[in-house]
C-alpha cells in the first residue's frame, strides 16, 4: 500500500509594517513523494473507536519551527513553558526565553488523535492455513481535537540583561 | 514540579504583569513517552467526525501495488500524508478561557503534560470506490448453470463478501451497490455473475412464458413463473434474473409480481447482438433489434448510453459494442483511451462514457472543461484532447 505525501511549507517574507508586526506566512504546496506505509499483501488495518464511551477531547497547538532541549538530553520529560490567558482571552506562551502570542481558532475539519496498537490476527478459515496468528497493526481512536491555539507571530525575546547605563 | 513562584518569576523576567492575565496558569511539559511516534493525527470532515463519535470504526484498504483508501460503512475517501513544517502538539489537559469561571479567587496552576507531537498529519478526501476490480474477480469464474461441467470441476476462487471487503477498494455499502449493479448474485455464500449467454437463456424462458400466457410486462407472477419454469432452471436463478430485470413487487393479496423494465430487457438484447461482430450496420441492426425484444417492447437508441456508439460519420452509419465498464477506471486515463478511439466527441456521445468519473459535487460540463479542449464542427460544440494522443 502506498500513501502520498505532501509537503507544504510555510514561507517567510518580512510584513509591510516591519518586523515589530511579526511576520507573514505564506503557504506553498510542494512536490509530492511516496511514501510505503504497509509492504506486504492486501490488508485492511482497522481504525477502531475507543472502547468505552466518547472519545476525549484534546487541544491542539500549532507552532512555527522546532521545539528543541537547551541540554541536547531529550524532550521526554522536560518542561516545556507556561501557558498563560490574558484578560481579554489571548494565549500567551512563554517557552525558554521567547514569548509567543497567539489565538484559539475552532478547526474547520476536526482531527482524531489515532495510536497505533500491534496486536495478533487470527488468519481465517479461507486462507488455508493453520490457525497461525499473524502479527497485525491497527490503530485506535484515543481522542478528537476541534479546536487548536496556534502561535503564527514571530517570538518575542525575553531579554534577562540589561546593560546598565554608565 | 513548578511552583507559582516559579511561574510569577518568568512572568516578571518577560515584563508581563500578573493582572492583565486570567488566573489559570497551564504548565507544559513532555511526558515521558512523547518521542516514541505512536500517535498520529487524521483530519476529519464533519460525517467522518459523527461517524466516530458514534463508535463506529474505519478501515484503510490497498493491495500492495495500490494508493491506500479510508472506508466508512458506506463511503471511500483517498488517504494521503501532510507533512508541514509546523509543530503540532497535543495536550489531553488543556483548558480555554471559555471553560473556566468569570472570576477565580486565586490562582490556579494546571501541570499538563503533552502526549505527542507531530509535523504531519493524515488527509483524507472523498474518492469513488475503486470497483473496476469486482467485475473482473467475479468474471474468472462465472456461473453457466449447476449443471454445466466448469462447475463440477471448478478449481477457480470463489469471493464472499469478506473475501471481496480484502481485496476491493471501497466500502462495504459502495460493494454491495456494486455487485447488485454487475448483476451477481449469492450461490451457496459466494458471490457470482452469470455467464451471459445464460443469462439471456433464462431471460428468454421468462419473456417467452408472457407471451404465451398473455401477461402484461408490469405483471409478471412469480409463482407461475418458478412453477413453469422451475423444471428447466434452479428456482434461485429463475427469481434472481426477475430481479436484475423487473421491480419487484406484492399485492394486497400477498401475491408477488414482477414489472419488467422494457429498458433493461431492450439493452441486454442490443449486447446479446452486438457481441457477436466488430460494427453493425446502424439501420440493419435497428431493424433486427426490435424484432428480437418480446412483443410489446419498443427499443429506442438512447436505452444504449454507455454499452454502444453509433458512428454518424460513416457511411452508411454504424453501431458498435463499447461498454463503459470496459474503459480505464483512472480520468486521465479514461479520457486517452476515448480520444484515441475518436478525435472528437459531442458533449451528448461522451457523456455515457464519463458519467461515473464525476466527483461528488462535480458536473460532466466541469470534468470535459479539465480534460478536454472544446471546438466547433459544422456548428455543434466537439470535445478533443488537450494533448496529443495517437489515434
Amino acid at each position: 500500500m502506498w500513501l502520498l505525501v505532501e509537503r507544504w511549507r510555510e514561507v517567510y517574507s518580512p510584513s509591510a509594517l516591519g518586523d515589530r508586526a511579526g511576520y507573514l506566512g505564506t503557504e506553498k504546496r510542494e512536490k509530492s513523494i511516496f511514501l510505503k506505509i504497509e509492504a506486504c499483501e492486501m490488508v485492511q488495518i482497522l481504525i477502531s473507536s475507543p472502547e468505552e464511551g466518547n472519545p476525549g477531547e484534546w487541544m491542539l497547538i500549532e507552532l512555527q519551527g522546532e521545539i528543541e532541549s537547551r541540554q541536547n538530553t531529550g524532550l521526554a520529560g522536560s518542561l516545556m513553558g507556561d501557558l498563560h490567558y490574558t484578560k481579554e482571552g489571548v494565549p500567551v506562551l512563554i517557552v525558554g526565553h521567547h514569548i509567543l502570542y497567539g489565538k484559539v481558532v475552532k478547526l474547520e475539519k476536526p482531527f482524531a488523535v489515532l495510536v497505533k496498537r500491534s496486536g495478533h490476527q487470527e488468519v481465517d478459515d479461507n486462507a488455508m492455513e493453520t490457525g497461525e496468528a499473524k502479527p497485525s497493526t491497527n490503530y485506535q481512536v484515543t481522542a478528537l481535537i476541534k479546536k487548536k491555539m496556534i502561535f503564527k507571530t514571530r517570538p518575542k525575546p525575553i531579554i534577562t540583561n540589561v546593560p546598565k547605563k554608565v | 514540579m513548578r511552583t507559582l513562584d516559579e511561574v510569577h518569576a518568568t512572568l516578571q523576567i518577560a515584563k508581563l504583569n500578573v493582572d492583565d492575565l486570567k488566573p489559570v496558569i497551564h504548565c507544559l511539559s513532555f511526558g515521558e513517552n512523547v518521542s516514541s511516534g505512536d500517535y498520529c493525527l487524521m483530519e476529519l470532515d464533519e460525517t467522518l467526525c459523527k461517524h466516530i463519535e458514534a463508535g463506529k470504526s474505519l478501515v484503510i484498504r490497498g493491495d500492495k501495488d495500490e494508493h491506500a483508501v479510508l472506508c466508512s460503512e458506506d463511503k471511500t475517501y483517498d488517504l494521503k500524508i501532510a507533512d508541514t513544517s509546523n509543530l503540532l502538539l497535543f495536550i489531553p489537559d488543556c483548558k480555554t478561557p471559555d471553560h473556566f469561571p468569570e472570576d477565580l479567587p486565586c490562582q490556579n496552576l494546571i501541570l499538563s503534560q503533552i502526549s505527542g507531537f507531530s509535523s504531519c498529519y493524515w488527509e483524507l478526501r472523498r474518492c469513488r470506490p475503486k470497483v473496476k476490480k469486482l467485475k473482473k474477480l467475479l468474471m474468472d469464474n462465472t456461473y453457466e448453470g449447476p449443471d454445466s461441467e466448469n462447475e463440477r470441476n471448478s478449481t477457480e476462487q470463489m469471493y464472499s463478501t469478506d473475501d471481496l471487503l480484502e481485496r476491493i477498494q471501497a466500502s462495504k455499502q459502495e460493494l454491495l451497490n456494486q455487485l447488485q449493479v454487475i448483476h451477481a448474485c449469492k450461490i451457496e455464500g459466494y458471490w457470482r455473475i452469470l455467464e451471459f449467454d445464460y443469462e439471456m437463456k433464462i431471460m428468454g424462458h421468462i419473456t417467452q412464458l408472457v407471451d404465451s400466457e398473455s401477461w402484461s410486462f408490469s405483471k409478471v407472477p412469480l409463482s407461475v413463473c418458478l412453477e413453469e419454469l422451475g423444471p428447466l432452471e434452479p428456482k434461485e436463478m429463475i427469481e434472481h434474473c426477475l430481479n436484475c430485470y423487473g421491480k419487484r413487487y406484492t399485492e394486497e393479496a400477498g401475491d408477488i409480481y414482477f414489472a419488467l423494465n422494457e429498458d433493461k430487457v431492450c439493452r441486454a438484447t442490443a449486447q446479446m447482438l452486438l457481441q457477436n461482430a466488430v460494427k453493425f450496420n446502424l439501420s440493419e441492426f435497428q431493424e433486427v433489434w426490435q424484432q428480437s425484444v418480446p412483443e410489446g417492447m419498443t427499443t429506442r437508441l438512447d436505452q444504449l448510453k454507455g454499452l454502444a456508439l453509433v458512428d454518424r460519420s460513416s457511411r452508411p452509419e454504424t453501431i458498435f459494442l463499447l461498454k463503459v465498464e470496459d474503459l480505464p477506471e483512472d480520468t486521465q486515463e479514461r479520457f486517452n483511451c476515448l480520444f484515441g478511439m475518436r478525435e472528437k466527441w459531442t458533449e451528448e456521445a461522451v457523456a455515457p462514457y464519463i458519467r461515473d468519473l464525476c466527483g461528488e459535487k462535480q458536473t460532466i460540463g466541469a470534468l470535459l472543461t479539465k480534460y478536454a479542449r472544446t471546438s466547433m464542427q459544422n456548428g455543434v460544440k466537439v470535445y478533443n484532447s488537450r494533448r496529443p494522443v495517437a489515434t
